[in-house]
């Protein structure tokens, strides 16, 4: 936890990634900050990003070292022999400080200056990292000296670092080493290319020939790290920081194993830090350890810990995924709706789960929500064995908290996923339909013995008409996205127009149906704080909240909240306003400064 | 049982009697008698160029180094083990100064320090000190310590004669928080200004050693060590020989771990030529200030760009023997814009 003086204000916090301000009474300092140390270090710094900042720099002896960094850089000198180097440890944990203006200010990093003896070790870096991170996300903010060279720029601000010098730029210039916009290359290949001038136009490069001098390489390589570093936090503000990160790793398999350390070690929540909706129209998932990605990881748990199917789905109806999302609108599922639309209430009894990648399974009535709603995978039929034991994970799942008499398995693929079914119609201990196995003995189309199969289950009298179904469906959406229950009521409808879909009462609306999550009227919060316990709650004093709610102004949060959640605001019993977390609720209500929660409608 | 001995030319075009590698610790069964090295180099005396007979005696090595040990120090690869006896030692001697040929100044290493009567017993350091004033012309004999074996029991039995007794100590520098943290030399700058000045007393002559950027060190501190260094031994110590030892990497040693992982990097020719400078300008002609880089313009020695190093070193030669500024190079030209790039930008500093 930053000193109580201090203020370090968060601005964007996604997974592991951090991004704010230093603040004090002196100046600001923004963050993540490129700086260039010249020197004797403590004093006036030039900052090359971001552009037009001034900032200071110091370094306090005698103040306490950081016990995370002081206990890994003992462990970094013991791994290279070097134990008889412990006293160096304590000569250098003093702690620095970066501050805009003539003044210092008790802003400290988390920092040693040995810590290169720990950056040159992928794994006791990412070790390092999931300490720093697994113990508390609200760290002082994190430098690492002589890191934010090509290699791994990216990697370490998506890691949480925050400060960053040019000493590893200069350093790869000298021994003419130029870097690229993703990596670098050795000098000498540059009258390849036509000389330095043909493919960089910083002031370095311009006007010189094939050769350049290692000085001017050094100071290329430091305009291009700016550039980089200013491009990493615009994919961080964009919401795809992680995408643009993996495009860089290729040919760098020290910084993959460093980023899957830490993914894997500081767990995907890092303490209610993955966003739950992002803004993003598409999530690529283009690498295989994006199948680990925070917001997959987030989802498949959330599926294990959250979801529990409706009482009324007496089947569990195994589907295949789409390229197109959401699964409702393309053609696949299209033709499946086409070929059951002859048996009348089909979706009341039937729980459909669409078996997919990254995200392992996603129940139909979720299928609009962030990231089931938006990702998008390159298909081969081909499934590693991670996926396939993502899907038999989830797919269990669902199987336990539901009441299913039967699984109909409607998928190419089930002899992958559910080897151990096929043939012997059991699966989990519940009886077991292989449509497209059933299919191939008759000689019929699948579609048509998906139908056959259906069609017996639905005698008798309905639990749910075709109607109250797709209601109790979308407050089931809304219950897992929002953790807003809503009674079902016969006046409950939906209507849908060329805007898109909005849950009513009667003629009031409760819920405008976006594709991300649904989103509540203040009406539709309203009546929610009426009911204790309802929905993720935001406690404030007794003001209207319009626009940005900060942190500090957070009295209490109820439930867990994280960034992109909604979250309904009040004062005791008196409903304020709906809004959307920007920071998880953990952090707000502490001494980091930053918006809390961007208020979507309000009470006048 | 093979002794082995070469000659190899030695830059000043002296030959040199030296035994092969062969470590006492890679299970080769060595003979304690004959010293591991004997040749002749260009040194100074009151600023006149002198020939030397430097002699490597097999010696049982540094005590400290057995028990802890510095950080840049190899020495112990070069030590055999197991027990030498005082014949051998004395054997050592005999056979080395049968190359002893007029030379003024006799310099005896023995990987450790010759004071330290665990390491030569006080007969040995008698003897040996003894069989070297018996030559001719003798003005000068070298032998090394750390400064707790300075006493004036042990010293006193040594100083008898014409000759001159020079005591060089591995000072390394004068800020204890770096010896104490990055070099684990064991001894504080109190300890070696109390153990100096008896010495002096005694009429011993001093020469320190002061090492050029310890580990973690940046480039620099290094220079700015070096150069507060010098100031603090000239003023203690005026008239008094130093000799600037930029770091070499020796072999299993902690500096080697970290030059290995990257995270070390010799110190530049410059850096030592810019120390040389702003030293002389401080010592003022009265401390003779001199440096003989080991692995000089080698990847582990102290280098430049590779293209100016020969020159350089030529230079840093004279200037030790000469102890004249005005031999020294103007930094200029060459790699001299990016060693300063490197300087200010290697590391942030902890001085």
């Amino acid at each position: 936890m930053p000193d109580p003086r201090s203020s370090y204000r968060i601005d964007i916090i996604d997974g592991p990634t951090r991004c704010g301000k230093l603040e004090s009474d002196s100046g600001k300092v923004k963050l993540p900050i490129l700086i260039d140390i010249e020197n004797e270090g403590p004093g006036k710094i030039k900052v090359i990003f971001p552009e037009r900042m001034d900032a200071s720099f110091d370094r306090r002896e005698g103040s306490d070292p950081h016990p995370i960094m002081v206990d890994h850089m003992m462990k970094g000198l013991s791994r290279i022999k070097a134990d008889s180097m412990v006293g160096a440890v304590s000569a250098f944990s003093n702690r620095f400080f970066l501050m805009s203006g003539e003044n210092f200010s008790e802003v400290p990093l988390t920092t040693d200056l040995l810590s290169r003896v720990i950056t040159t070790d992928p794994f006791l870096l990412s070790d390092l990292l999931i300490a720093i991170k697994g113990n508390d996300p609200l760290h002082d903010p994190l430098y690492l000296p002589g890191t934010g060279g090509t290699l791994d720029l990216e990697t370490l601000f998506y890691l949480g670092v925050e400060v960053f010098d040019t000493m590893k730029a200069r350093s790869d210039g000298r021994n003419g080493i130029y870097y690229t916009e993703r990596s670098s290359l050795d000098a000498t290949e540059l009258k390849n290319l036509g000389g330095a001038s043909s493919i960089c136009s910083c002031q370095a490069c311009s006007g010189t020939g094939e050769d350049l001098s290692n000085l001017s390489i050094s100071d290329h390589n430091v305009e291009m790290i700016g550039k980089r570093l200013k491009m990493a936090v615009f994919y961080l503000r964009k919401g795809s920081l992680r995408e643009h990160v993996m495009a860089t790793l290729a040919g760098k398999p020290e910084q993959m194993s460093i980023l899957r350390k830490v993914e894997k070690g500081v767990g995907w929540d890092l303490g209610g830090c993955t966003p739950s909706f992002r803004r993003s129209d598409k999530v690529a998932v283009t690498y295989r350890d994006d199948l680990n990605a925070p917001d997959h990881s987030l989802w498949r748990q959330r599926i294990i810990e959250e979801f529990t199917p409706i009482p009324t789905k007496r089947l569990l109806l195994l589907l295949p995924c789409s390229a197109r999302k959401p699964y409702s609108s393309s053609r696949t599922h299209r033709r499946i709706d086409n070929a059951l639309n002859s048996v009348k209430g089909w979706k009341t009894i039937c729980q459909r789960l669409v078996l997919t990648s990254p995200l392992g399974a996603v129940p139909m009535e979720l299928e609009s929500l962030y990231p089931a709603a938006h990702y998008d995978i390159p298909v081969t039929g081909d499934w590693h064995n991670e996926e396939i034991e993502h899907i038999r994970k989830l797919t269990g799942s669902v199987m336990k908290k539901g009441n299913f008499d039967k699984v109909i398995c409607y998928h190419h693929d089930r002899d992958r996923f559910f080897p151990e079914a096929i043939g012997r119609s059991q699966l989990f201990g519940s009886e077991f339909v292989d449509v497209h196995g059933l299919a191939d003995d008759e000689g019929i189309r699948p579609d048509e013995m998906l139908r056959r199969t259906i069609s017996p289950e639905l005698e008798g009298p309905m639990d749910l008409n075709r109607r109250e179904n797709e209601v109790m469906e979308v407050l089931k959406a809304i219950e897992f996205s929002t953790g807003i229950e809503f009674e079902f009521t016969r006046d409950l409808n939906i209507k849908t127009s060329w805007r898109g879909s909005m849950l009513r009462s009667g003629k009031r609306d409760l819920f405008d149906l976006k594709i991300g999550g649904p989103v509540p009227t203040k009406e539709a919060g309203k009546i929610a704080w009426e009911v204790e316990g309802n929905g993720k709650r935001i406690m404030i004093d007794d003001f209207t909240p319009k626009g940005t709610l900060f942190s500090h102004g957070i009295n209490e949060v109820k439930g867990i909240v994280r960034p992109g959640d909604i979250v309904l605001i009040g004062h005791d019993d008196t409903f304020k306003a709906v809004g959307r977390a920007m920071i998880p609720g953990s952090m707000m209500g502490t001494p980091i400064r930053g918006n809390g929660v961007k208020v979507l409608s309000y009470m006048k | 049982m093979y002794l082995i001995y070469r000659f190899i030319i030695c830059s000043h075009d002296t030959f040199i009697m030296s035994r092969g590698h062969q470590s006492g610790k890679d299970g080769i069964h060595r003979r304690r008698d004959r010293p591991i090295s004997v040749w002749k180099e260009k040194d100074s005396i009151e600023g006149n160029e002198v020939s030397a007979l430097v002699i490597i005696l097999d010696g049982p090595g540094c005590t400290w180094s057995k028990n802890v040990g510095c950080t840049m120090c190899g020495y112990n690869n070069d030590v055999s083990e197991g027990h030498i006896e005082n014949d051998d030692l004395m054997e050592q001697v005999k056979i080395a100064l049968d190359r002893y040929d007029g030379e003024p100044y006799v310099k005896i290493f023995t990987s450790g320090s010759f004071l330290d009567p665990s390491e030569i017993s006080t007969t040995v350091q008698k003897d040996t000190i003894g069989s070297i004033t018996d030559l001719s012309d003798i003005d000068r004999i070298l032998v090394e310590s750390r400064p707790e074996f300075m006493t004036e029991d042990l010293m006193t039995p040594l100083t008898k004669g014409d000759h001159a007794l020079e005591i060089a100590v591995g000072l390394e520098t004068s800020s204890d928080m770096i010896r104490s943290k990055f070099i684990r030399k064991g001894f504080i700058w109190d300890q070696y200004v109390k153990s100096s000045k008896k010495a002096i007393e005694l009429g011993c002559l001093l020469k320190t050693y002061l090492l050029m950027k310890p580990p973690f060190i940046g480039e620099n501190d290094a220079i700015n060590d070096m150069i507060s260094s010098i100031s603090d031994v000239h003023s203690n110590f005026p008239g008094s020989r130093i000799s600037v030892n930029p770091m070499n990497i020796q072999s299993n040693t902690v500096v080697e771990n970290l030059y290995k992982r990257g995270l070390y990097r010799p110190p530049w020719l410059w850096s030592l030529v810019k120390v040389l400078k702003e030293g002389s300008s401080i010592a003022n002609g009265k401390t003779h200030l001199m440096s003989s880089p080991s692995g000089g313009g080698k990847k582990r020695g102290v280098h430049n760009c590779g293209e100016c190093d020969a020159k350089v070193l030529e230079s840093i030669q004279e200037f030790s023997i000469r102890n004249n500024i005005s031999i020294l190079p103007i930094i200029e030209g060459c790699c001299s814009k990016e060693w300063n790039e490197y300087v200010s930008s290697s590391s942030i500093s902890i001085l």
